[in-house]
């Protein structure tokens, strides 16, 4: 049976489009309108074409269309390579293969590109959402190339979507099998490529008047934990990230240079340590987060402490990223600091916010010690006007600080830590600002801790001479409440709160509960690294995981299950047990004339007596005589004889 | 094969005796006799493709002669009318009111001569007859002598000016034969001795029509067991089933293979329906009535229908 030449029919080619349509739509989300308008265009022409009234191109034009999608690849990300735009090739490509469709053949083609279509869709992202959408798509396109490959005329589709159906619960055990079973690589084996201007929502590497707002409006997970014991208060839990210590007199940056390690030994433990994995977002950038401060000694693999102590890992987390840390709530850091580092660190802009230089300058001269400036700050933030507020007034461009320390006062995280460090500077005391997370929520469900942009925070840290760099959070002088109650608490009567989700106690609760199923995910899916995959098979019994164990145990299993469906469609298929008769009838059948090699299945018995006594004419009486027996026995209503006699009659021979 | 199984004491003479006739007249087509009378019998109606010359009209005309049943021969051309088979209506001037003059159509056994010559408009008038075994002409219901039966010959399609009968007519036909060319000595007899057509004007009937429809009212009765009625199931699921075919056997196509089996045996004179009955007649039957699926799949209809035969196992 060839369907592959056979040409193009309308119930097929319906099939083969909505396989391909619904394959190509999620991907709107990260791709240009442009290859899906050129997709609603072929399709339409190709429906055209069923009718007969219209066309497909000629070769020239399919040339043509293809030259002109290739260039508006080009075009769009200058590029075919990379993640999108691959893509967007592919997307436009197989739009235009619909413009070629003549054969069955180009059919399955298109449906295979759709088996594709939904890989990619994995590529940008692997959460729950993807997966769940996936398995519609898979099962749909699976119908399509059961209805379009084969020969038989396609089924009535409630039909064909059971059949698919069956065909792809039957492959569940195999897939169970395969994801625990297979052995996983580590490294960089099929690691995917980065989504270059993929919209995560996180920390930048600068802050600038306003940047973290869009972060405290953000529901998005940022990571979450898991601690060895009982994590810390929420007071003291600051997600260290990134250390600004450029300061332009308006946005804070990361100061760009290659990073120097830390010296271990300019980190002094004050504290028993504390224990903890953190399952991390892809956020693509090299940062990690850690409570400060973390043991050098604990770090995960491939990264490392910078000197202004950010932990750091060698390439970008580009998919969860799961590692485990210890860190140290108290201890004291870089009682020695380099000369360069205290110059860079108490540098600003003077032409830039006089009134705040003026005011440092009145602090320094009036205290005698960096700890009293410091003091005298957070008494100027705790005992003056100052509110907290997640909608401030907008900040003049340049002396954003001067306006928000002598006139609105109105802000959160980043403007505290910004004009506290910036005074500090400017008193000569070496400050910069840390950014990260602050707080974080259990789970009750599961017990995990997740961290969200909403807890992204900014804070100071100021280097005194007797302590080393020092902690100091200004936005908790003004509202306490940030750093014991989260942002939630914290906000003013009033004003709106940034989450929906805060507002109703059913919604919240729905949001924890799916934080809780996506942490099982990440921890069971995603997070199913060489290392749980050992463990698991441990705790299922196997002794000492080997790759080869693995793969033979996958491959006995795998047998397992496809003999168990294999025995299933026999039994199914089976012939019904055949009764006394027919068995008397077979055996005397296979026994009468071995040489003849019995009665074929489709052979009636008369043909097949003929057939023997032709070649055995001394048996002609005994053949006729025993097939007339099973005759009357096996069509008449009321036969004329009995077994017995049938049996008497075939033991005679 | 000289065997006939579970011998019917009832069942024979009038039947063999038919069969012997008609012998005479067609050498060598044993087997398409049958196969008539059974068409016959089971009260289908009988397509006959072949080329023009080999004995199809000469085989019509013997069944009446021999069945004792009125004939007509409707040659069908390419101007035939509606009116030219079912008949019209003329104004009668002495009554004053329409006369229905009835047409070749009522007769026991119409000749339906090169159907496929005719319109399908033509066509479709003699179908629904056929199916309807009633003529309706000015809104009157006339209905059709007893027992009817309409053997139609058709000339294979690819000849010229012709108007092959749609798939669904003709599954109006219980069976579909082909007669084929005698083998060399019956054609040495049919070219050295009389004319067939002389013989067929000689024939005596050796029944009756009341007699013959005795005979269809056993058909339905001849015994059927569960193990015949898998078989003929396992016949149709396989045609359903499987790839080679466009579409599958109908309910309809599965009923009327077990009658024209139920006929056969009865011909056969045995006891209750054998595989071998509907073997005998499946390729007949089933023929026409399934399309090929594509062009590897067997393509003539008795082909098709003994590929069906030689690949369903008996249960």
């Amino acid at each position: 049976m060839k369907a592959a030449t056979q040409v193009v029919d309308t119930p097929r080619l319906l099939w083969t489009l909505a396989a391909l349509v619904l394959t190509s739509l999620p991907h709107v989300m990260h791709l240009p309108w442009w290859p899906f308008v050129l997709m609603a265009f072929t399709v339409s022409w190709r429906l055209a074409a069923i009718t007969g009234r219209y066309r497909l191109p000629g070769v020239v034009v399919r040339l043509l269309l293809a030259a002109a999608g290739f260039a508006g690849v080009l075009l769009s990300y200058r590029s075919i390579n990379g993640l999108e735009a691959g893509s967007a090739l592919l997307l436009v490509m197989s739009a235009l293969k619909l413009t070629e469709t003549r054969y069955v053949r180009d059919l399955v083609v298109l449906i295979l590109i759709s088996y594709f279509l939904i890989v990619t869709q994995f590529l940008f992202a692997q959460s729950v959402f993807t997966a769940l959408a996936a398995i519609p798509a898979v099962w749909l396109v699976t119908t399509a190339l059961m209805q379009t490959a084969s020969a038989a005329p396609p089924l009535a589709w409630r039909r064909a979507l059971s059949r698919s159906g069956i065909l792809l619960a039957q492959a569940v055990p195999l897939m169970i099998i395969a994801f625990v079973l297979f052995p996983r690589f580590s490294g960089p084996f099929w690691a995917i490529p980065r989504a270059e201007n993929a919209a995560v929502t996180g920390l930048s590497d600068s802050m600038s008047p306003g940047s973290i707002t869009e972060l405290l409006e953000s529901e998005a997970v940022a990571f979450r934990v898991k601690f060895d014991g009982t994590p810390p208060p929420r007071k003291d839990r600051y997600w260290r990230g990134l250390v600004l210590s450029n300061f332009d007199g308006r946005t804070w940056s990361v100061f760009k240079a290659r990073d120097r390690n830390l010296n271990p030994d300019t980190l002094q433990p004050l504290s028993n340590a504390i224990g903890y994995e953190i399952m991390l977002e892809p956020h693509h950038q090299h940062w990690l987060f850690a409570l400060e401060q973390a043991d050098p000694a604990s770090l995960p693999r491939g990264s490392y402490l910078t000197n202004d102590r950010r932990l750091t890992r060698n390439k970008p987390v580009t998919q969860l990223y799961q590692y485990r840390v210890e860190s140290w709530p108290e201890y004291s850091a870089s009682l020695t600091a380099a000369d360069w580092e205290m110059r860079r660190d108490t540098q600003f802009d003077t032409r830039l916010n006089p009134r705040t230089q003026e005011l440092a300058q009145q602090w320094r001269s009036e205290l005698s010690s960096d700890a009293e400036i410091v003091n005298r700050a957070l008494y100027l933030f705790r005992n003056e006007q100052f509110f907290y507020t997640l909608s401030p007034p907008a900040l003049n461009r340049d002396d954003a600080v001067d306006e928000f320390l002598f006139q609105s006062r109105r802000g959160f995280c980043e403007h505290y830590a910004s004009s506290f460090s910036l005074l500090m500077r400017a008193a000569g005391v070496p400050a910069r600002v840390v950014v990260g997370y602050q707080g974080g929520e259990v789970n009750p469900y599961t017990g995990h801790m997740t961290i969200r942009q909403s807890d992204a925070h900014a804070w100071s840290e100021v280097w005194l001479p007797d302590r080393g760099w020092v902690r100091v959070d200004p936005t908790a002088a003004v509202a306490p409440a940030r750093v014991e109650l989260g942002v939630a608490g914290s906000v003013p009567d009033g004003e709106t709160l940034p989450s929906l989700f805060r507002a109703s106690q059913l919604l919240y609760n729905l949001q924890l509960g799916w934080d809780a199923f996506n942490n099982g995910w990440n921890e069971w899916v995603l997070g199913f690294s060489r290392n749980k995959q050992i463990d698991f098979l441990k705790l299922l019994g196997m002794r000492d995981p080997s790759l080869r164990k693995m793969l033979l145990t996958m491959l006995a299993l795998i047998g397992i299950v496809v003999g168990l469906l294999s025995v299933h469609l026999l039994w199914q298929s089976r012939p019904r047990r055949a009764d006394a008769l027919t068995r008397l009838y077979d055996r005397f059948c296979r026994n009468i004339a071995p040489a003849e090699g019995g009665r074929r299945p489709a052979e009636a018995p008369l043909h097949f007596a003929a057939r023997v006594s032709a070649a055995h004419p001394e048996r002609a009486d005994l053949i006729h005589l025993v097939t007339n027996l099973y005759l009357d026995l096996r069509y008449t209503p009321n036969p004329q004889t009995s077994l017995s006699e049938l049996r008497r009659a075939i033991r005679s021979a | 094969m000289t065997m006939t199984a579970l011998p019917d004491s009832q069942t024979g003479a009038a039947l063999a005796d038919v069969l012997a006739a008609l012998d005479e007249i067609i050498l060598g087509k044993p087997r398409q006799l049958r196969l008539a009378i059974a068409c016959v019998l089971a009260r289908g109606h009988l397509l006959i493709e072949d080329i023009p010359g080999v004995g199809k009209t000469t085989l019509a005309h013997a069944l009446a002669a021999t069945l004792g049943l009125s004939y007509q021969r409707i040659q069908f051309t390419s101007d035939l009318l509606p009116a030219d088979i079912i008949g019209v209506s003329i104004f009668d001037r002495e009554s004053s009111s329409f006369q229905f003059h009835r047409g070749p159509v009522f007769a026991q056994l119409v000749l339906a001569d090169e159907v496929n010559r005719a319109t399908p408009k033509t066509q479709s008038a003699l179908l629904e007859a056929m199916e309807e075994n009633q003529v309706t002409a000015d809104g009157v219901t006339h209905p059709l002598p007893e027992p009817f039966f309409v053997v139609a010959t058709q000339n294979p399609t690819y000849q010229i000016g012709t108007f092959p009968l749609p798939e669904s007519q003709l599954d109006r036909f219980l069976m579909r034969i082909e007669l084929g060319y005698p083998d060399p000595a019956v054609e040495k007899t049919l070219l050295t001795g009389a004319d067939r057509r002389d013989l067929v004007a000689n024939l005596q009937p050796v029944m009756t029509p009341e007699q013959l429809t005795q005979w269809q009212q056993r058909v339905p009765n001849v015994p059927v067991t569960d193990a015949l009625v898998a078989y003929v199931q396992e016949i149709i699921r396989y045609t359903r089933e499987s790839a080679e075919f466009a579409a599958g056997l109908s309910p309809r196509a599965g009923i009327v293979l077990l009658r024209a089996a139920q006929a056969w045996a009865l011909m056969a004179g045995h006891r209750g329906v054998l595989p071998e009955d509907v073997q005998a007649v499946a390729p007949s039957v089933i023929g026409h009535r399934l399309r090929p699926a594509d062009e590897e799949a067997p393509q003539s209809s008795t082909e098709i229908g003994q590929y069906v035969i030689d690949n369903v196992a008996i249960p």
